[in-house]
């Protein structure tokens, strides 16, 4: 079991998206797994400070856990969001394209079946050689 | 065990404040900016002696190479290729080492070659998949890419489960597999009789690799997505 520290209390992003009739917050988190600092993003159905701590616990319960999916172990891919598709982000992209949490329907599943929702990885460009 | 604190400063912030660096910016226009050499269909030829080059190269001496993707099949003269890094032995290369060899990838598949083509290097400390396996959507898949602008976005946006700085121009991030945009385009296979998406085997670059054509593992295979 890899060790977990939660280094600062997550904080919310201000980024939201809405799906089933259920709109879903964005939480970061800055945590340190086995010595290794990362961010950690959770989207969660609550945009109320005194929510933090579960969510909080639910994160270290996560990441202890292999985070609560199918880990790979030694399986690996070339994660490639089909690079080509990138010119489309270049040039005024750095700001953040904030804008485009409506098109969060390849996100939405995030955490619960586990289903390829609206066909999955909408934003990625292409796949694995677009 | 877990504890809380708060004597570590966000990095979040910090680090996404600091996009584009000087050298990021740089690697921006160089590597993936809209001037960039678009070569037409690369022939499988063309790409077999890229890879004996790469396998040749200084550069990634301390890497083992895989190639993987579509353009292990036939055919895929149009896809761009897709290349694993994996440590040469057993200890772990060093960062900066690992964004330097993904950058030279990029950079010689678009410049130094005779045939440019678009190599899309990843580094994963595991290496790749070797063995014909299904690939459940949940799967977490860790990864280490250059931080292009689309990652960059994709960092910005909270689309990367978990990520941080890697070297100075890389990002080692986690997601899902379904979450990738080519779990869809994955082919499909039976495995004790449930269907499941799988990644095709990697096949390993050493000198003189000259049959890297991919043969589907097993009957009924089909492939989803756009590339069906």
């Amino acid at each position: 079991m890899p060790e977990v520290t939660i280094n600062v209390p997550g904080v919310m992003t201000g980024a939201s998206f809405t799906k089933w009739g259920i709109t879903f917050y964005e939480w970061s988190f800055l945590v340190t797994i086995d010595g290794q600092v990362w961010v950690y993003t959770d989207w969660a159905d609550t945009n109320n400070p005194a929510d933090e701590p579960g969510l909080e616990q639910n994160v270290i319960e996560q990441l202890e856990n292999g985070q609560g999916d199918d880990n790979l172990g030694g399986i690996a891919y070339n994660d490639s969001p089909g690079d080509q598709g990138q010119y489309g982000d270049y040039g005024g992209e750095y700001g953040g394209d904030y804008g485009d949490y409506g098109d969060f329907g390849d996100y939405g599943d995030f955490g619960d079946d586990g289903a390829l929702a609206d066909g999955g990885g909408g934003d990625d460009g292409g796949g694995e050689s677009a | 065990m877990a504890r809380c604190g708060s004597e570590v400063p966000d990095p979040r912030t910090h680090w996404m404040s600091a996009w584009p660096t000087p050298r990021q910016s740089d690697m921006h226009g160089r590597l993936f900016g809209p001037d960039i050499p678009r070569g037409a269909s690369v022939s499988d030829a063309a790409v077999y002696r890229i890879l004996d080059d790469l396998r040749a190269a200084p550069e990634l001496r301390s890497f083992r190479l895989w190639l993987v993707g579509s353009r292990l099949e036939p055919g895929r003269q149009d896809s761009d290729v897709d290349l694993v890094l994996s440590p040469g032995n057993r200890s772990a290369p060093d960062e900066q080492l690992v964004a330097d060899a993904l950058w030279h990838c990029r950079e010689y598949g678009l410049y130094e070659t005779r045939d440019p083509c678009v190599i899309d290097p990843c580094f994963r400390s595991d290496g790749p998949a070797r063995d014909v396996v299904p690939l459940p959507p949940r799967a977490l898949i860790t990864t280490v890419k250059l931080l292009s602008p689309r990652m960059m976005g994709l960092a910005r946006r909270g689309r990367l489960r978990m990520w941080r700085p890697f070297g100075d121009v890389a990002l080692a991030f986690v997601r899902r597999a379904c979450d990738t945009g080519y779990y869809a385009k994955l082919p499909l296979g039976d495995f004790a009789g449930a269907r499941c998406r799988y990644l095709r085997p990697a096949v390993e670059i050493d000198s003189g690799t000259r049959h890297l054509a991919y043969r589907a593992p097993m009957d009924h295979t089909e492939t989803g997505g756009s590339h069906a």
